[in-house]
């Protein structure tokens, strides 16, 4: 299989790789085109696939999470660790990718993960904690505006 | 063409630049045709900045006087169309354009201190589907998920999904109603009663029964008193099959409310005396407040004072089940303190709740009916259904409350009185509301 990203890189996956993508595993074309997904996000989801390379069931996350426990409890090691070096932006990003993947066992991973940072804080802090980096254009303030003035109304 | 400034209304100049009177007559007594000296005047103004660009790339093109009859007259805009009719310069309106540009920036600025925006559209997270965010709910114990409500619009929206929502009321509910366990008290609230009789004991002779049992269960003694009433609390199974959906079991069922205090305002009227050769006498009106706060435990405090408590007085007297010690004060004060407390344990009985109470040898018992008042929020109101009085040893009974008032107590919420429960049985940390 291959897969051509945003910035025009191709990866060439093993099919057995790809087991636990359940939306590609089955059709019959060689190449994906994930116009949505950078390349440095793709590598980490391909790295994720080839953890799990010999796992053939992962078992589901405890719905809610009980207080006592962190993320190292709730899932195997080598999971915590790939999560924990991540950054809040790059796993939303991930959440995207994986979703178009299919691959389920990871979304969860990275849901329980916001989950805990979500735990036990106010909600000014999260607030905070979403508020992403990146610089405001004009343009976006102006939408930001109209669509105020239009909520009030 | 305008060659004086004496041609130019008054109106215009106030408007305008937004001179005081006196300086719009300075204007008009010294600076009859000096050019250079009006520029020094504006300068002074606010909008200064924005003049010394226009004179100065008119200056180039030498044409200062037809600028100064299109500043004086009317706005910016009107100054635009001028200039394109007349002479149109491309620099000018460059320039011009600029400026408002700059206008605009600090109106916005300006409106970014005052209104916090109520939507966060520049976040990620925001704009993933309703599907993730109910990934990442479901993983959520009840308090962080009602924080987690109160973050903004986008995040409430998944509460209003029926189908949805469900799960996340089904959570609450069990916090609420499934496990109210009474923990048993460590200090009871009649032990002064207790030290009373024991230092007192030729009034209570006749009664040794009475002596003897109050020194092994003061409480249960008093309840027998009043007739001993037993808890009857609906859990969380019986309740559903009641409702047809969670969210109005989460909107409807009574409850009392721990996170805050119920306060009411009371009064009575005190007749004075008639003076010499009167024949009606004076009356006041006297007011005074009554507070109520309910622990878990099962005791409850009435703080009844004569002037209304602030916020922080009412976090200082109820923080903690026993009478708050604020040495501050002095041992006068705290004497009052003390006096104006009543102490004592309730039950509940489906929506009524039986309050006993004790000072002294003395016994009171309040019934309350929970309400929701307005829809606004199940148990807001408590409705006072009767009170009476009785002193131990004795047979007789006195009715304090008039039956033809009808009395309310009104709940106030505090966020400071909010307390965590950890629950073993789910794992995670209770909210109580």
């Amino acid at each position: 299989m291959k897969f051509i990203s945003q910035d025009d890189i191709t990866f060439e996956i093993d099919n057995e790789v790809l087991r636990q993508c359940t939306k590609i595993c089955n059709t019959d074309s060689s190449i994906v085109k994930l116009t949505s997904t950078k390349s440095k996000i793709l590598q980490k989801v391909i790295q994720y696939c080839e953890m799990h390379l010999n796992d053939f069931d992962i078992p589901e996350i405890q719905k809610p999470i009980k207080y006592q426990h962190n993320i190292f409890d709730i899932v195997s090691f080598k999971d915590a660790q790939f999560i924990t070096n991540l950054e809040f932006e790059e796993i939303i990003q991930i959440i995207q990718a994986a979703k178009f993947l299919g691959i389920n066992t990871l979304i969860d991973l990275s849901c329980a993960y916001i989950a805990i940072k979500i735990r036990g804080k106010n909600s000014q802090q999260v607030k905070e904690m979403l508020k992403s980096n990146k610089p405001i254009t004009d343009e976006q303030e102006q939408m930001d505006r109209d669509m105020e003035i239009k909520v009030k109304k | 063409m305008l060659q004086t400034l004496n041609q130019v209304p008054k109106q215009v100049l106030l408007e305008f630049y937004n001179l005081n009177k006196l300086q719009v007559q300075y204007l008009y007594d010294v600076l009859e045709y000096d050019l250079d000296s009006l520029y020094r005047v504006l300068q002074n103004i606010k909008r200064a900045e924005l003049i010394d660009k226009l004179i100065e790339a008119l200056k180039q093109q030498g044409q200062t006087e037809s600028l100064l009859k299109s500043m004086i007259y009317g706005n910016l805009k009107e100054l635009k169309n001028f200039l394109k009719q007349r002479m149109s310069f491309e620099n000018l309106i460059s320039s011009l354009e600029k400026l408002n540009v700059e206008e605009e920036k600090q109106k916005i600025k300006d409106t970014e201190i005052q209104e916090r925006p109520i939507i966060q559209q520049d976040s990620i997270f925001l704009e993933l589907p309703l599907y993730v965010h109910q990934l990442v709910m479901d993983f959520l114990d009840p308090l962080s998920l009602h924080t987690c409500r109160l973050v903004c619009l986008k995040m409430n929206e998944t509460f209003n999904n029926p189908k949805i929502s469900d799960r996340f009321y089904e959570k609450f509910c069990k916090a609420l109603f499934d496990q109210i366990e009474t923990i048993p008290i460590q200090l009871s609230p009649f032990e002064k009663t207790r030290k009373y009789i024991n230092e007192n004991l030729h009034l209570f002779e006749q009664q040794l029964q009475l002596i003897n049992q109050i020194n092994q269960n003061p409480s249960q003694t008093i309840w027998n008193y009043w007739g001993n009433t037993e808890q009857k609390i609906l859990s969380f199974s019986e309740l559903t099959k009641q409702y047809q959906s969670h969210k109005d079991m989460y909107d409807q069922q009574l409850r009392l409310n721990y996170c805050g205090i119920y306060a009411m305002k009371e009064y009575y009227i005190k007749y004075g005396e008639a003076q010499f050769q009167q024949s009606s006498a004076p009356c006041y009106r006297v007011d005074f407040f009554r507070y109520i706060r309910f622990w878990r435990d099962g005791t409850f405090t009435m703080f009844i004072s004569s002037k209304k408590l602030t916020k922080e007085e009412i976090i200082e007297y109820f923080k903690y089940p026993e009478i708050a010690v604020m040495p501050k004060l002095g041992v006068q004060k705290q004497m009052q303190i003390e006096e104006s407390f009543l102490r004592g344990e309730y039950r509940i009985v489906l929506d009524e709740v039986y309050v006993i109470a004790a000072r002294q040898s003395t016994t009171f018992r309040y019934i309350y009916k929970m309400k929701n008042y307005q829809n606004k929020h199940p148990g807001n109101v408590l409705l006072m259904q009767s009170g009476q009085m009785h002193t131990l040893g004795d047979t007789y009974r006195q009715d304090i409350v008039d039956q033809s008032k009808k009395k309310y107590f009104i709940y106030k919420h505090l966020e400071e009185f909010r307390d965590e429960l950890q629950d073993e049985q789910y794992g995670w940390k209770n909210v109580v509301y």
